[in-house]
């Protein structure tokens, strides 16, 4: 590579289908060391489908994903959780029937091994979301949507994260809560350095946040700026910023 | 220890049983069948209860166990344990294979691959006739020897059965309360979410499937050998259904729910009998009774009861503590 910064994460013409309708044709997306970016795009443009590529719980059908310039392409999903992208998904995905703790200790278990981290990483966790720490022993399904939004941004971080995959953390919640959510991932990457790709409907809120940002149309990458210049952008404004 | 007073519970119970009621029917004799039964059902609650993988061919296991041990002890001479290992060996082979591919279905279709499987097992207890004595069965196996002691009365079964059946209950605890417990139960709750938590689940789902099918052929090398005679009938689909609704009548995820299962689908038709030709229609209509009225399950949803019904004596005498 001539290039003198090497890319955290690459994709290149990542494509996916599921039977015969596309979903991605051919994305291109890098996302840099310490940056936050985020994909804004309407309903069904691929969003989802683009995170889950990465994470590798999707099949792809061509391209490829390369992570810290080695190709993940072929990895299968648990150990790119070893590498060190962990995905806060869509849904959240709890384990609705195990406790907070189980939850969050489920996190880590790609380092169970590591019985240092574990703790570490939970405490970080219980610093980060305290009301957490008070749930520790409820089941995780009892939650509220906001507390279980956190339960799934405190697990992926268990997982040790070089790059935090988002999927619409804001999704469901009440303003104050969204707010709430997004301080606390301002803050994991600002203060943190910790690298994030966030896919958000509420794109301005995102986009406030992020550094760059990237419009996903059914299933292509069609513009690629900062994050101000998309905030500026008239057409941008009025397809997906709501004026 | 806390987390083990009910094993210590249980433990208790099969050891009182035969001293209060010495030479009772149902402790010494329908007692060994619960306890294989119960063997079963725990390992089988580990797939579907745990994990959320249904199979509809778990008789299949419990029968390649038996037949292994009938078939090699009669028709080989093997010595008894030699055989009983070759079974566990033989039903770890099978799973190993099957489960692969089957364990990537989900839901019905995971059902009817299963139900399939099951089936195909049995037409091979039948079909060589010469070998396995067709739908005759398979007479004449001896019984097991331990240490120079032949295990040959009610009540010697009944100390070897509970005691493998409580081996099984410890493994199984021990087991789900492990990591590997909670990566099964995060599984259950959600296979992607489970995946990007870094669980490698084909691979946990696979070993799951093993270990529930090692308890059952376990179980049926020990069932041929106490029964002395095994025909395929005792591994039919109706078998297999048996053990599924002895799972969920405990209580789905809950060791003890499937011992409890076990137990009253064991008894009740011993004791139904007093209806006669009704019986099967009341054992039925107690089912469904019990799905309607208690959906968790017997055990778990009874548990559930006592627990609260503790937790308000306590508030009522703890001032402190609001209602």
């Amino acid at each position: 590579m001539g290039d003198a910064v090497q890319p955290l994460l690459a994709l290149s013409s990542l494509s996916c289908h599921y039977g015969k309708t596309p979903a991605l044709r051919g994305v291109d997306i890098e996302v840099n060391e310490g940056e936050l970016v985020t994909i804004v795009g309407a309903n069904g443009a691929g969003k989802t489908t683009l995170l889950r590529a990465i994470s590798g719980v999707l099949p792809i059908h061509g391209g490829s994903i390369t992570f810290e310039g080695e190709s993940i392409t072929k990895m299968a999903a648990h150990h790119r959780c070893e590498v060190g992208i962990c995905h806060v998904p869509e849904g959240r995905l709890m384990f609705a029937d195990l406790t907070v703790a189980d939850n969050i200790y489920l996190g880590g278990y790609a380092h169970r091994r590591d019985k240092s981290w574990i703790k570490k990483g939970t405490e970080w966790v219980y610093e980060l979301f305290p009301i957490l720490q008070d749930k520790a022993q409820d089941r995780a399904g009892t939650l509220s949507g906001g507390q279980q939004q956190m339960v799934a941004i405190g697990r992926a971080l268990m997982g040790r994260p070089r790059l935090l995959l988002l999927d619409e953390p804001s999704m469901g919640l009440a303003p104050l809560l969204v707010a709430d959510i997004f301080r606390v991932i301002r803050q994991l990457n600002q203060e943190e350095g910790l690298t994030c790709l966030m896919v958000e409907q509420n794109a301005k809120a995102a986009l406030k946040i992020a550094q760059r940002g990237y419009v996903l149309e059914t299933g292509g990458v069609t513009l690629s700026a900062s994050a101000s210049d998309l905030l500026a952008n008239e057409e941008i404004r009025k397809a997906y910023l709501g004026h | 220890m806390r987390r083990y007073g009910g094993f210590l519970v249980l433990v208790a119970l099969v050891v009182l049983a035969p001293i209060v009621f010495p030479g009772n029917y149902f402790v010494t004799v329908v007692g060994v069948t619960i306890a294989f039964n119960a063997l079963i059902a725990v390992g089988l609650n580990l797939l579907m209860g745990y994990t959320g993988q249904i199979s509809l061919g778990h008789a299949a296991f419990f029968g390649i166990g038996a037949y292994s041990s009938g078939l090699l002890t009669t028709l080989m001479g093997w010595n008894a344990w030699l055989a009983l290992l070759a079974g566990l060996l033989a039903a770890w082979l099978v799973a190993e294979m099957i489960a692969r591919p089957i364990l990537r279905l989900k839901g019905h279709y995971l059902a009817m691959a299963t139900l399939g499987f099951g089936i195909i097992i049995n037409i091979l207890m039948v079909q060589p006739t010469h070998i396995t004595g067709g739908p005759d069965g398979l007479a004449d196996i001896p019984t097991l020897t331990l240490f120079g002691w032949a295990i040959d009365s009610d009540i010697r079964w009944y100390g070897v059965a509970t005691g493998v059946m409580l081996l099984g209950v410890w493994l199984a605890l021990n087991l789900i309360n492990s990591r590997i417990g909670l990566a099964l139960r995060a599984v259950h709750g959600s296979e992607v979410g489970a995946q990007m938590m870094g669980v490698d689940i084909e691979r946990i789902k696979v070993r799951v499937f093993v270990v529930s099918a090692l308890f059952a052929a376990l179980a049926g090398s020990l069932f041929a050998h106490q029964q002395g005679f095994i025909s395929p009938d005792s591994f039919s689909f109706h078998f297999s259904i048996e053990l599924v609704v002895m799972v969920v009548l405990g209580g789905m995820a809950s060791t003890y729910g499937a011992v409890f299962g076990a137990a009253v689908l064991t008894l009740l038709p011993e004791t139904l009998v007093v209806f006669e030709e009704y019986e099967v229609l009341i054992l039925g209509a107690i089912m469904m009774g019990i799905m309607i009225f208690l959906p968790q399950g017997l055990w778990v949803s009874l548990s559930q009861k006592v627990k609260q019904i503790i937790a308000s004596n306590r508030s009522t005498t703890n001032p402190s503590a609001i209602s």
